[in-house]
């Protein structure tokens, strides 16, 4: 592996290190797509890995983009084709990550298909796993009365397929998003094209009720003067949450509308008579997402989306050097936002790997041996996955060692040692530097 | 003639970081401003920062001008303005005109990374709101620009803290009657991180913040907000004037509609979000570029889902310039043109220097 080292400082080497030049995209949906093609067009080969039978992912299920004239579906297919005609992507349908092992520039993973195991060999990881809109919803009204935005998405697909089904749209229709989470923008967004859609499609009346009118994209304050002048009537709640009875012929929705309040003591209590209710479900990270958190040892937000390392600095990067995220796995829901996330991560893959070697500083932190009783504090504490246990010939661990190029040499685990075993050798680091400038 | 591999037009944090990008795979990079400095409008941002930080990019700006200025595939050119641009994909040929010296320079490049940017909204061009004529109305960027040189909060007119503050949301955004049909996006969270350092500062601050829509999207951003509704006054109305009086006290007319009438407040401080327009050359660079200066002067994108691609083969779009963008925005849309660039000059030619981690 190393046929060429130089002294940078006191016991910091360069070494020439290989690292291995097919990357592997987890997730088949619009980021992950994009990344594979990108990465193709950067000369690498790229595995994808995607759980469902067919790649495209939950773009599939919407029935429109807002702010995009083109169809969802002509985004995804035109992508899927590509890639299916790309000799440079190796595509894995109905299958799953099940172990990963090594460090950047050489991860070993296993991959579960189809009751088989498939051992694979990588320099770099992108996770584009997605996000998916749970069913579960706040327990108001009748069940065939209330749905979910992403039910809404599946009928508004049958309607576009064909004219009965058009009678059969519920003639006051009332959509509700609320303030909470990265996701309410993204509801927000969709209550409003999915009420436009729905007036251009029958004659239903639509009601939006919202905190906020998200205009903050491209197109958006398009479609929210298109809306309104198709006569989807928008009202902005408040201070009270709207209040839904059920009535003998349907539901009841009381919203306060502050704009709609008059002189004289009216405050602006507005009741709707509706026979469909939509709400917003929450849109999380799927199982298969959280349970890739675990397997990676990647980090995730107190919502539980995939953390970046930093968002200006780093923002498709892990806490882990040679992982990287692209797309709804960070709580994205914009198509523009991770199309180019999606570039940004093989840009970063590109300047990791584009050498097929590194030149890695060696010895910047050290352990030593002979103080350390393998108490594994720096294992857990290391935010990089740097470090590895050495074992002996019969199986005893002997001591900790650090993984240069996985290390970031950010000191953690020097600070962090009971034994006073792990040093960091860069030059004005050492304890007696410290001491001296203390 | 000197010779690169890219040519960013615009030495802002869309400019800087798309070079860094490009020059991480060791190609040369020529950055050309027209200003005497790089760092474009995210330079005289302050940081918002109170008890915790606040995520506002302020402080990245001037990680990413340190990394430029050091980085030995970079050569910035300033005072420098882009004047003509022939040739194609591969082969252009860029003169520029150097206002130090008065003097044409050429430079040969394979592609180009347009990140011209924006400017803010001149609030003169909404003259019931004051700006320019009564001393203490501001605008979102005066404040930063005053928060960042002096560290504090302070009326223009007798430099005392305010004891009101008023934010006006959306000036020059969602305005169909000046043409500025969009949302700038930035204007509701640098508004709010503003106010509630401003509260930190002075505690006994009493603010209102004039909105259409609080626009939330961003992680965090929403308890944020949340926060900030507990400590100030959120009223969902955009002033239609605001007059000085005599004492310097300013008096804000708005619809107030809970009482369904037109209701006078006043404050010592009128701060108004101004929002994002394209910049004063834009239509020439793209006259210069043959790009689609787009129908509200922001560039176009012939592809909707591809915003960096211009019609030109080997020019791509990076930042605001595009349409209205954060600090986080318009980093991710231009790491997006650097993979552009990058992807189309490696197919022309592998640098072979070796990275080092």
């Amino acid at each position: 592996m190393n046929h060429y080292s130089k002294t940078v400082n006191s016991g910091v080497r360069l070494e020439r290190i290989s690292v291995n030049k097919r990357v592997l995209v987890v997730g088949g949906g619009m980021a992950g797509l994009e990344t594979a093609l990108k990465l193709t067009r950067l000369g690498y080969e790229v595995t994808l890995l995607e759980t469902a039978e067919s790649p495209g992912g939950s773009i599939l299920s919407l029935s429109s983009l807002y702010g995009l004239s083109g169809e969802s579906d002509l985004l995804v297919q035109s992508r899927i084709e590509a890639i299916k005609q790309n000799p440079a992507v190796r595509v894995l349908t109905g299958a799953r990550l099940v172990g990963v092992t090594g460090t950047v520039g050489d991860f070993r993973v296993e991959i579960e298909q189809a009751g088989q195991t498939i051992e694979n060999r990588c320099g770099a990881i992108v996770v584009a796993t997605g996000l998916e809109f749970g069913e579960e919803l706040p327990g108001t009204g009748s069940p065939e009365k209330t749905i979910s935005h992403k039910e809404l998405e599946r009928r508004l697909v049958d309607l576009q397929q064909s004219e009965t089904n058009r009678s059969r749209m519920p003639s006051n229709i009332c959509l509700i998003v609320e303030d909470e989470g990265v996701d309410s923008a993204m509801f927000s967004a969709s209550a409003l094209k999915n009420a436009l859609a729905i007036k251009r499609l029958s004659k239903s009346s639509v009601f939006v009720c919202c905190d906020n009118v998200n205009v903050a994209g491209s197109g958006l304050e398009e479609l929210y003067r298109e809306a309104r002048s198709e006569g989807v009537v928008i009202f902005r709640l408040e201070d009270m949450r709207p209040q839904v009875r059920e009535t003998r012929t349907g539901l009841a929705v009381t919203v306060k509308d502050s704009s709609a309040a008059a002189p004289g003591g009216w405050q602006g209590l507005i009741e709707i008579e509706c026979d469909l209710l939509v709400l917003p479900e929450r849109a999380t990270v799927p199982a298969d997402g959280v349970s890739l958190q675990h397997l990676l040892n990647v980090s995730c937000d107190s919502d539980g989306w995939f953390q970046e390392n930093n968002v200006w600095a780093k923002p498709v990067e892990s806490n882990r050097r040679g992982i990287f995220f692209a797309g709804g796995c960070r709580g994205n829901f914009d198509v523009e936002d991770i199309l180019a996330e999606a570039k940004g991560a093989a840009l970063e893959v590109h300047n990791l790997l584009r050498h097929g070697k590194r030149l890695v500083p060696v010895g910047r932190v050290a352990v030593d041996a002979s103080k350390c009783a393998v108490c594994l504090t720096c294992l857990r504490s290391c935010p990089h996955d740097a470090i590895e246990i050495l074992v002996d010939d019969k199986g005893h661990n002997k001591a900790a060692r650090i993984i240069d190029i996985a290390c970031e040499a950010c000191g953690i685990c020097v600070a962090q040692c009971p034994a006073n075993a792990i040093q960091m050798l860069a030059d004005q680091f050492r304890d007696q530097d410290v001491a001296v400038s203390v | 003639m000197p010779e690169s591999d890219l040519v960013v037009i615009g030495g802002g944090i869309a400019g800087v970081t798309a070079a860094l990008g490009a020059a991480e795979s060791a190609y040369s990079v020529y950055i050309v401003e027209k200003n005497a400095d790089i760092g474009g409008h995210g330079a005289r941002l302050c940081c918002k920062a109170t008890d915790a930080c606040r995520q506002c990019g302020a402080c990245v700006v001037a990680d990413k001008l340190d990394q430029v200025r050091s980085n030995p595939h970079i050569s910035i050119l300033t005072n420098t303005e882009v004047e003509q641009v022939s040739g194609s994909a591969g082969d252009f040929h860029v003169s520029l005109l150097c206002r130090d010296i008065n003097e044409k320079t050429f430079l040969d490049t394979a592609a180009v990374i347009v990140a011209s940017g924006f400017e803010p909204f001149d609030a003169r061009h909404k003259p019931q709101l004051g700006y320019r004529t009564s001393a203490n109305v501001v605008t979102g960027l005066d404040l930063e620009e005053q928060i960042r040189l002096t560290g504090s909060v302070a009326r223009p007119s007798d430099g005392r803290p305010p004891s009101r503050i008023a934010f006006i949301q959306c000036v020059g955004s969602r305005d169909a009657h000046i043409g500025n049909d969009y949302c700038s996006r930035v204007c509701c969270k640098y508004a709010l991180r503003m106010a509630g350092l401003a509260q930190s500062l002075l505690p006994e601050l009493d603010v209102a913040v004039f909105y259409m829509d609080i626009q939330i999207a961003g992680k965090g951003f929403h308890e944020f907000y949340q926060t900030c509704r507990e400590t100030m006054r959120f009223v969902r109305s955009i002033p239609v004037s605001v007059r000085e009086s005599d004492s310097e006290a300013l008096e804000v007319q708005y619809e107030d509609s809970a009482k369904g009438r037109l209701v006078r407040e006043t404050f010592d401080m009128v701060v108004l979000s101004v929002g994002m327009v394209p910049a004063r050359d834009a239509t020439d660079l793209a006259t210069i570029l043959g790009i689609d200066a787009g129908s509200c002067g922001f560039f176009a994108n012939p592809e909707p889902t591809d915003t960096n691609r211009t019609a030109v083969e080997g020019i791509w779009l990076a930042g605001a310039c595009q349409g209205p963008k954060d600090i986080e925005g318009s980093i991710a849309h231009a790491r997006a043109a650097a993979m552009d660039a990058v992807s189309f000059l490696s197919s022309r030619r592998n640098i072979l220097s070796e990275p080092l981690l």
